[in-house]
């Protein structure tokens, strides 16, 4: 009788599924504790989205899950969508887009079960800030709940940040390092390398951590 | 009364509404209440000041309502959603203060085509910090210096009107580069001392319509704060009122413009109307 071998092969795919993330939370001291868990494909599809619309500002909306910890009064966030708007007009330092995307998002967001997060825009080599533009025409008209973010990019410094409302209405929009984080995407995907360096108020992507070839350092 | 679920951006974030909204009813009787409703109820609305309200009704493809008419008349049913939303939303790294400065040049090329005789631009150097707009005024009479009872005037002059990284919060200024003997005048750098109350909504015609009136001695403030130079402040008092020397006479600036038989001011501020949120409230 011959005795049959078996052969065993490993596969790579995980029964339970890690997804990579980049975890940033608002600083110490802060009026508003928030954490966010963004999803490294977030960061890819916006990269790309801010590099197809170069040398144009650009921006899009942010969907995902919410979390309110009534005991520590915090929020937890998680990120796990970019939905590109359409603008209606770009130039390098100004884009604009109307309602239809407004409602495109919340239809989306409803069929999705998700909550709107916030929403990302462009800064072509301008830096990381809000100005009274994003403010007043955008972030305090659509996004005045307390957990809703702004996230700016500056995709050709591959520098991006967090803007958190600390009140009602209340809201730092100036360029800070505690804020801010590197966005690396290598060009050709996947294989982005281990991330060491972390601000002490925002920690890198867990060393495994690997999107389409996007790499997050937090930097202060 | 058939009952519609609404939804607004508000100061507290987007929020739902059911609303009772009669057949009869134009949609923006019906906006027009229930903003004053939310007002009263300190849900205020964002987005009134910066664009036209859009009704939208629901569905994978949102279409805009007609405001003029009737829910039931464009076909919408009781309990469908209906959206609040701005037309038109904004992002840029430029900022408000940008665009600002943009819509004063605009004011100051139009203001220029209006009075070639009196306003020459020379140019524009654009910064970060502090943008520049450089002009010559003309047959804008000023007293350039006095010694005894001689008394040498000047009609043309070059300004230099700055924005600064603060605008519009705080006030264009003004310098002027050749001497002028004036108590709101500094001799050192020609500071023009143009506002004693600052809005920002002042604009450079207001600047410049304010620098003739300097000049000529028509406007004068001798209060400490503004007053850049002593000795033309006591020439004034002494000599320059008694004796009637100033006020000089000048032509002022034409600040309107005539277009298809109507006059309409070179400067929006002066026909601002009421804005929506002060006739809803």
């Amino acid at each position: 009788m011959e005795t049959l071998k078996r052969r065993i092969r490993e596969s790579s795919e995980r029964v339970n599924p890690i997804v990579p993330i980049h975890f940033w939370q608002s600083p110490a001291g802060a009026a508003a504790e928030i954490q966010l868990l963004t999803h490294l494909e977030v960061y890819s599809a916006m990269h790309q989205h801010a590099v197809d619309s170069l040398p144009n500002e650009t921006g899009g909306f942010l969907l995902g899950r919410v979390g309110f910890d009534a005991l520590r009064g915090s929020w937890h966030v998680e990120i796990d969508e970019a939905l590109p708007v359409e603008p209606q007009a770009q130039d390098p330092v100004h884009f604009s887009f109307t309602w239809r995307e407004v409602d495109r998002v919340r239809n989306h967001r409803a069929a999705q079960a998700k909550a709107l997060i916030g929403w990302y825009h462009t800064h072509p080599d301008l830096g990381i800030f809000l100005s009274e533009t994003d403010l007043e025409k955008t972030h305090r008209v659509l996004f005045a709940e307390p957990f809703q973010v702004a996230l700016v990019y500056d995709p050709v410094r591959g520098r991006a940040g967090y803007f958190f409302w600390e009140g009602p209405q209340i809201i730092d929009a100036s360029q800070a390092s505690w804020r801010e984080f590197e966005i690396a995407i290598a060009d050709e995907a996947p294989a982005a390398e281990p991330v060491d360096a972390a601000a002490p108020e925002s920690a890198a992507a867990p060393a495994t951590a690997e999107a389409d070839g996007v790499d997050v350092t937090g930097t202060a | 009364m058939p009952q519609y679920q609404v939804y607004f951006d508000t100061l507290e974030g987007e929020r739902r509404y059911d609303v009772d909204i009669g057949d009869d009813e134009s949609l923006e009787q019906v906006l027009r209440d229930v903003l004053v409703e939310l007002s009263e109820r300190g849900h205020m609305m964002r987005g009134l000041s910066t664009g036209d309200l859009k009704v939208i009704w629901g569905g994978r493809e949102g279409r805009e309502l007609d405001l003029s008419r009737t829910l039931a008349e464009q076909g919408v049913r009781p309990n469908d959603v209906l959206r609040v939303l701005v037309e038109i939303y904004e992002g840029g790294g430029r900022g408000l203060r940008a665009d600002r400065i943009d819509k004063e040049w605009t004011l100051l090329e139009r203001l220029a085509a209006a009075n070639p005789r009196f306003i020459e631009i020379v140019g524009r150097s654009p910064s970060p910090l502090e943008d520049v707009f450089h002009v010559r005024l003309h047959e804008s009479p000023a007293i350039a210096g006095v010694q005894g009872d001689r008394i040498a005037t000047r009609e043309d002059h070059t300004l230099r009107l700055a924005f600064t990284r603060f605008f519009p919060e705080v006030p264009i200024d003004c310098y002027v580069t050749e001497p002028i003997f004036h108590p709101n005048v500094k001799p050192e750098t020609g500071f023009v001392c143009l506002w004693e109350q600052a809005s920002p909504r002042d604009t450079l015609i207001q600047a410049l319509a304010r620098t003739q009136a300097i000049f000529a001695y028509r406007m004068i403030n001798t209060g400490a704060p503004h007053l850049m130079n002593k000795d033309a402040g006591t020439w004034y008092a002494a000599v320059g009122a008694p004796r009637r020397i100033v006020p000089l006479t000048w032509d002022e600036l034409k600040v309107y413009e005539v277009r298809q038989g109507q006059v309409a001011w070179i400067d929006p501020g002066r026909q601002l109307r009421s804005a929506p949120r002060a006739r809803l409230t």
